[in-house]
């Protein structure tokens, strides 16, 4: 099928599929009267809540910005500015907002999981507790804050995006300021040092739309350093000139919250990049190249940024394993169990691949291996991702063939 | 006034009717038609035979819903006339004038089968859509039948333009993969 064909069929669809878009685009769906006095109910509720927010923020500067039973509404609703703009973040953190009108209640699951990407990956040392309850969120961490950097905390859920949940909270850590501000949409934990606004700045628009696909997650933090950045650390050290290269890598966005960058160094040879930007002084970047003979060649700069090298041999057994992958959406069907059996044979297999070919050490593979089976699911795989190399390994195997 | 009171001025071969559907939809057919054909003279050319086109269409056709009647025309004599004035470019010159020419003694739309695998493709994509939440599926309606871009669809909708074309791109995604189940693309 001509991509021509494809255009013309839209004409042809169902017209009330055109008249809703038409309505949306159009932005005057009508309302009915209940609906309209609905509308302004809230909105005088967001400017009263607002208010309150404000003052309430100005009023508990320090170590406390936010301490309320009785939260403002508003934080549910999307696409606010921030409120307030900016508070001062010694050393510590504490935050505790009310989630009475939010229609989504995350689980404590939720909350450990957040709570660990921010020890493990973001703040290191300190004391990070954060919890939910029926009634409230609350966040709170003794520690400095992290230098050049900002942390963002989105949207608790794995499964809600696409599917018109409301957004709980978001709250960005920035040092040193704290910022809170519902929103719409958001996914995953940033980590982004300052100086990649020069990097950004050097891009084509081109590039950073590219780039930026791998970024949604952030679409809507507009208080970010660098709108929609997908891209943090170990760049500089590289200075390499980074390019997206195809929509496969929107899943893999979804997948592993953007710790793949994909880098075109000439017109033949595509390079991956990972890293990790968890590990501040351990950079963990990867890449392969295509061969000649049809080979592909794998490469890692570990923290002394050292390349060091290893070919894989093509693996039609891997590859078939990889290619039934493909029909999944890794992120929506997340909790398909014969995914999860897919995903954890593909990984094994992987694993087993590298221990082989000596990538990875005997002892590696045996810890590796326990631990894929030890989490099961795909999901499980995803929340401690940032420990273990092999899923980065396995990704861009995944996601490159 | 009302689209069924526009449709029966059609009906009872009442020239009001076009009078009332330019009041009514000839911004929306413009926008339509220019989004397509980013050329003021075109679109103008294009939206009038949509009126014609329209006119002719009814009876015996009774649209029930006109608006989507009217922007169904008007963009495939848009993306007709595009594709027309791409060929041109191309340098179609006396090889297109001759084809065209041609084209007046044979059949000139597709044929009955084509025309069949064409409507079912409509239809695989309407289920496609169904599935899809509201404001992913505006999102897409709005650049691939409207052919708004990124920027002016995520301004409408009061989103980011990343966002915006980050959601076109799952979109596509997931449209590959349906129509591949649907056996339209391998």
């Amino acid at each position: 099928m001509k991509r021509e064909e494809l255009l013309r069929a839209m004409s042809d669809i169902d017209e009330k599929i055109v008249e809703q878009a038409a309505d949306a685009l159009a932005g005057r769906k009508r309302l009915r009267v209940w609906q309209k006095a609905a509308l302004i109910a809230a909105c005088v509720a967001l400017m009263l809540c607002a208010g309150n927010l404000a003052l309430r923020m100005q009023a508990v500067p320090g170590k406390t910005f936010f301490n309320s039973e009785k939260a403002p509404s508003s934080l549910s609703f999307g696409g606010m500015e921030p409120l307030p703009p900016e508070l001062p973040w010694d050393d510590s953190l504490s935050l505790k907002i009310s989630m009475e009108t939010c229609s989504y209640r995350p689980d404590e699951t939720a909350a450990l999981r957040i709570e660990a990407w921010l020890k493990d990956d973001v703040l290191g040392s300190g004391d990070l507790h954060i919890r939910f309850s029926d009634d409230f969120f609350s966040i709170s961490y003794n520690g400095a804050a992290p230098e050049n950097g900002c942390i963002v905390i989105a949207d608790f859920t794995a499964d809600n995006y696409g599917k018109d949940t409301p957004l709980v909270l978001t709250v960005q850590l920035k040092a040193p300021q704290v910022r809170v501000y519902g929103g719409t949409l958001g996914i995953g934990v940033n980590f982004v040092p300052a100086d990649m606004g020069a990097f950004w700045e050097s891009m084509t628009e081109h590039e950073r739309q590219n780039i930026s696909s791998y970024g949604w997650y952030a679409a809507d933090m507009t208080e970010l350093p660098l709108e929609n950045c997908g891209i943090y650390y170990a760049i500089d050290p590289l200075e390499l000139r980074f390019r997206g290269r195809n929509s496969r890598y929107g899943l893999m966005s979804d997948l592993l919250s953007d710790h793949l960058i994909t880098l075109q160094i000439s017109g033949k040879e595509f390079v991956d990049l990972h890293y990790d930007y968890a590990y501040r002084d351990h950079i963990t970047v990867a890449r392969t190249s295509y061969m000649d003979d049809g080979r592909f060649r794998v490469e890692y700069i570990s923290k002394n940024i050292r390349w060091q090298s290893q070919e894989f041999i093509q693996d039609e057994a891997l590859w078939q394993l990889f290619e039934q992958l493909e029909q999944y959406d890794l992120w929506e069907d997340q909790n398909d169990p014969e995914m999860d059996a897919l995903y954890r044979q593909a990984a094994e297999a992987l694993l087993e691949r590298m221990v082989q070919s000596g990538v990875i050490t005997q002892s590696e593979y045996e810890a590796e291996l326990l631990w894929i089976r030890q989490a099961g699911t795909v999901s499980n795989m995803f929340i401690a991702y940032s420990e273990n190399r092999w899923q980065r390994v396995f990704s861009f195997y995944r996601y490159t063939h | 006034m009302e689209d069924k009171q526009i449709i029966d001025l059609y009906l009872q071969r009442d020239d009001h009717a076009i009078t009332e559907t330019k009041v009514k939809y000839g911004t929306y057919c413009t926008s339509i038609a220019y989004n397509i054909l980013e050329s003021i003279e075109d679109t103008e050319e294009c939206v009038s035979d949509t009126w014609l086109q329209a006119w002719n269409a009814i009876p015996p056709q009774l649209p029930q819903c006109l608006r989507a009647f009217l922007s169904r025309i008007t963009r495939n004599l848009a993306l007709n006339r595009h594709s027309e004035r791409s060929r041109i470019k191309r340098g179609g010159g006396q090889v297109l004038l001759a084809l065209e020419e041609l084209g007046q003694c044979a059949d000139p739309g597709p044929g009955p089968e084509e025309s069949l695998l064409s409507k079912e493709l409509s239809e695989s994509i309407s289920r496609f859509l169904r599935t899809l939440p509201a404001r992913e599926r505006n999102i897409f309606v709005g650049r691939y039948y409207y052919l708004y871009s990124v920027a002016e669809i995520a301004r409408r909708l009061g989103l980011k333009a990343n966002y915006t074309a980050n959601i076109l791109l799952r979109t596509r995604i997931k449209l590959r993969s349906h129509l591949q189940k649907e056996g339209y693309v391998q």
